[in-house]
């Protein structure tokens, strides 16, 4: 039975790239990008062996909670990352929940991924080389590393993808924050004891050692150095993690199970209320502007995203006091412009088959992308102004204010400019609309993955004068540098939005009813 | 086969002299699989027209490929004259299109569904407002206006989507399986509608599995399998002297008479 479920996700991994050589493309320029990363990590992995044993240590263990929280976090954060087996569409088969959760782990383990961790983790052998039972420990504990960071992350997709599908969204809102908390107050207070100390890494690695991220990862170097108690004390606390985790995992399958089909609840408001659409233009622009704004905040895939807005100048700011340097809270600006329009880029995914509406209106390509880039504008401006603005205010950089601004604006409009184009061509399998937002669908993820990386390469390169200009500004402290730099991001983004929506109209125009064809035929 | 081409029902109006939907070799494969294969087909204006067949027969790639939702591998479509596929714009503001399998913006209210719909075509807010009222009550939908669509019921559905094929007044309105998961009431309803338009000088191009509902409900009728037209005209001519139930299964065949496995019986 699991052997089948293993063959029917390959088979329909197959499928779908047979249909579409973009995405077989995709998935090669993906595996070829993780075996360089890949490469890189265990060279240096290898290297690692001539520094002192605290600071071999301390990479590894503050290496291996960094990529276990990226699995637990990714589900939160990305749809569909890996092809995978939904368990709502395998419920009517009987099918033990055990034998669901061994076949869901595998596919996770069997995808370049769960490969690529898998490698990794077994190479931290190599920094242990020279302690034979450390090493051999290594490899052991490399493979339950990998376990927990697939168990972790189907745990906190089935999670969230509970919490979402649950009844009242202010509980669900609750329930997630008090999850994530749960999940992160551990690493928390070992980095913040850990800093206390004279010697942040190691303490901060020391401390991360008897996290339930970190356990296992630490288990081999206190068996070099010599602590088989405290190596003994980690690996209870993994082994504890992975066995709450697998526990936590099958009720919260169960869960699913047991209240499939339950809708989001009703909303009703009185007729006439038209929100946002009594206010803008009627015309094509207006309407698909309010409707991508009403999407924002009311479609679960897209206002998922909104969470990074608050998250990622929070983490930057973190890691700044973490490694007490203050540039890293100059990075959440840009990225979050980097980001938002990113969630765009085969945004004619997300209307799946109803952008049928936009066919039989004849709506023109170009009104279609100023509709959504104006819809995404309306609160990506004022959202970026606000994060420059605390970012900067944290660490005390309000001179650099202009140079910060000029950038991200730059980035946001010449991601827009991308995303305009970019979605006029690719259509991605996506969880459809009042779906579970976190199911994933087969295929997706090295494509979504490998257009995401051109998408910002293409964006980055369309931003270099105000980033070439600001970066300049912020070097040398010129205020007169940054405000050239606002205003070639304003302007020089502006020129590129306008060109972007031209081009993505252009070829939607042309491209629409093929789009939409490939979407009736994936399951729209 | 049956002649295609027979005098129009003398509608109200004048009639126009272009066809108010005219296919010509229309064609589209799938792969290995011709899903529709050079069907012409001539519409008259003025005319409640059905189009039946069985399932995988190429109805709904027939009428997408119409209505300017699928790009045919050749053939042309013209609504009153002008192309589908040349002048969409023009085009498609005489048409109204409920298309079969597709999903609706459902984050929106019905209301807000219609509106938007009404906004796409950049009528006027009064316009907009005013029809958006006459649907909803003509629907039976007012009480469900401030409803998300993804809560509506599967009928509810095909309603909105109704309404939102009616909103810029076409000529020329065609509907992929309106009537599936339709409550009677409301298909009663529908049928007034429809006949009202129709009377009015406007053009009903339907499909449909109930050969009853289409046979009471239509003027004209086309009978399609396998990607081709086996017969059109009106529907008198096209059922002859039986039912269009007993002249579809004669065309088409693939009728079995057997009680089905032994396995499957209860007795």
């Amino acid at each position: 039975m699991v052997a089948a479920l293993l063959r029917l996700r390959f088979r329909v991994l197959a499928n779908t790239l047979n249909r579409n050589t973009l995405q077989l493309l995709a998935v090669i320029f993906g595996a070829l990008q993780t075996v360089v990363i890949l490469v890189i990590a265990i060279a240096g992995l290898a290297v690692l062996v001539i520094y002192p044993q605290p600071v071999e240590q301390a990479t590894v263990v503050i290496g291996g909670v960094a990529l276990t929280l990226g699995w637990f976090l990714i589900p939160l954060l990305a749809t569909g990352i890996e092809p995978t087996i939904d368990p709502l569409k395998l419920s009517p088969f009987p099918l033990s929940v055990t034998r669901l959760m061994v076949a869901m782990t595998l596919v996770g383990a069997t995808w370049i991924p769960g490969i690529a961790t898998l490698i990794v983790s077994i190479a931290t052998a190599l920094t242990w080389r020279a302690t034979p039972g450390a090493a051999w420990a290594a490899v052991g504990c490399g493979v339950v590393a990998t376990l927990i960071c697939i168990i972790g992350s189907r745990m906190t997709a089935s999670l969230t993808a509970n919490l979402v599908s649950g009844r009242r969204r202010r509980d669900r809102a609750a329930v997630g924050f008090l999850g994530l908390v749960a999940l992160l107050g551990p690493v928390g207070l070992a980095v913040a004891l850990g800093l206390r100390s004279g010697a942040p890494f190691p303490a901060t690695a020391e401390m991360l050692g008897f996290t339930p991220f970190g356990a296992i990862w630490s288990v081999p170097g206190q068996l070099a150095a010599g602590h088989p108690a405290a190596a003994i004390g980690s690996l209870a606390i993994a082994l504890a993690t992975f066995a709450l985790m697998v526990v936590i995992w099958r009720a919260s399958l169960l869960a699913t199970f047991r209240y499939r089909g339950g809708g989001a609840g009703h909303r009703q408001v009185a007729a006439g209320r038209l929100g946002l659409f009594g206010v803008v233009p009627t015309t094509p622009v207006g309407a698909i502007g309010a409707r991508s704004l009403i999407y924002w905040a009311r479609d679960a895939r897209f206002a998922r995203q909104l969470v990074l807005v608050p998250v990622m100048p929070a983490l930057l700011i973190l890691l700044g006091s973490l490694l007490h340097v203050g540039w890293t809270a100059y990075l959440a600006p840009p990225i979050v412009a980097g980001l938002l329009p990113l969630t765009l880029f085969a945004v004619i995914s997300y209307d799946g088959t109803a952008f049928a509406l936009h066919l039989s209106t004849g709506v023109r390509g170009i009104d279609d992308r100023i509709g959504r880039a104006a819809g995404m504008l309306a609160f990506a401006l004022p959202a970026l102004v606000v994060v420059s603005v605390v970012s900067l205010g944290v660490v005390g950089g309000w001179r650099d204010l202009p140079a910060i601004v000029g950038i991200s604006l730059g980035v946001l409009l010449s991601g827009l400019a991308t995303v305009s184009v970019s979605s006029a061509s690719i259509v991605v399998p996506v969880a459809r609309s009042g779906r579970n937002p976190f199911t994933a669908q087969a295929g997706s993820g090295m494509t979504s993955l490998a257009a995401s990386y051109a998408v910002t390469g293409i964006t980055i390169a369309l931003a270099v004068p105000e980033l070439a200009l600001g970066i300049w500004a912020l070097v040398i402290h010129s205020a007169l540098l940054g405000w050239l730099a606002l205003a070639v991001g304003a302007v020089w983004g502006a020129a590129s939005l306008v060109i972007g929506v031209r081009v993505g109209g252009r070829i939607l125009d042309r491209t629409g009813p093929a789009l939409l064809a490939r979407m009736r035929r994936t399951g729209g | 086969m049956t002649p295609t081409s027979t005098p129009t029902p003398a509608p109200i109006t004048a009639p126009t002299p272009a066809p108010a939907l005219d296919l010509h070799g229309l064609t589209k494969r799938f792969g290995a699989t011709t899903a529709v294969d050079a069907i012409d087909l001539s519409v008259p204006s003025g005319s409640f027209y059905g189009v039946v067949g069985p399932n995988g027969a190429g109805k709904t790639t027939l009428l997408s490929m119409a209505t300017g939702l699928l790009r045919p591998d050749a053939g042309t479509a013209s609504v009153h004259g002008v192309d589908v596929w040349s002048d969409p714009i023009a085009a498609k503001r005489q048409i109204g299109n409920l298309a079969d399998g597709v999903d609706l913006f459902d984050r929106l209210t019905g209301e807000q569904l219609i509106t938007y719909t009404g906004m796409l075509f950049s009528l006027d807010r009064a316009t907009i407002a005013e029809r958006t009222r006459d649907l909803l009550q003509l629907l039976d939908l007012e009480g469900s206006a401030g409803t998300l669509v993804s809560d509506y019921s599967a009928g509810m559905t095909k309603k909105i989507a109704l309404a939102c094929a009616l909103i810029h007044s076409p000529r020329v309105v065609v509907l992929d399986e309106p009537f599936e998961s339709v409550d009677p009431v409301s298909a009663a309803n529908i049928r007034d509608i429809l006949e009202g338009f129709v009377r009015s000088g406007g053009t009903v191009v339907v499909s449909s599995h109930s050969m009853d509902l289409v046979q009471r409900m239509c003027d004209h009728v086309a009978i399609v399998a396998r990607g081709k037209v086996l017969v059109a005209g009106t529907t008198d001519a096209v059922r002859g002297s039986g039912t269009l139930e007993d002249r579809f299964l004669e065309l088409v065949g693939g009728r079995r008479f057997s009680e089905g496995p032994e396995w499957l019986r209860r007795s």
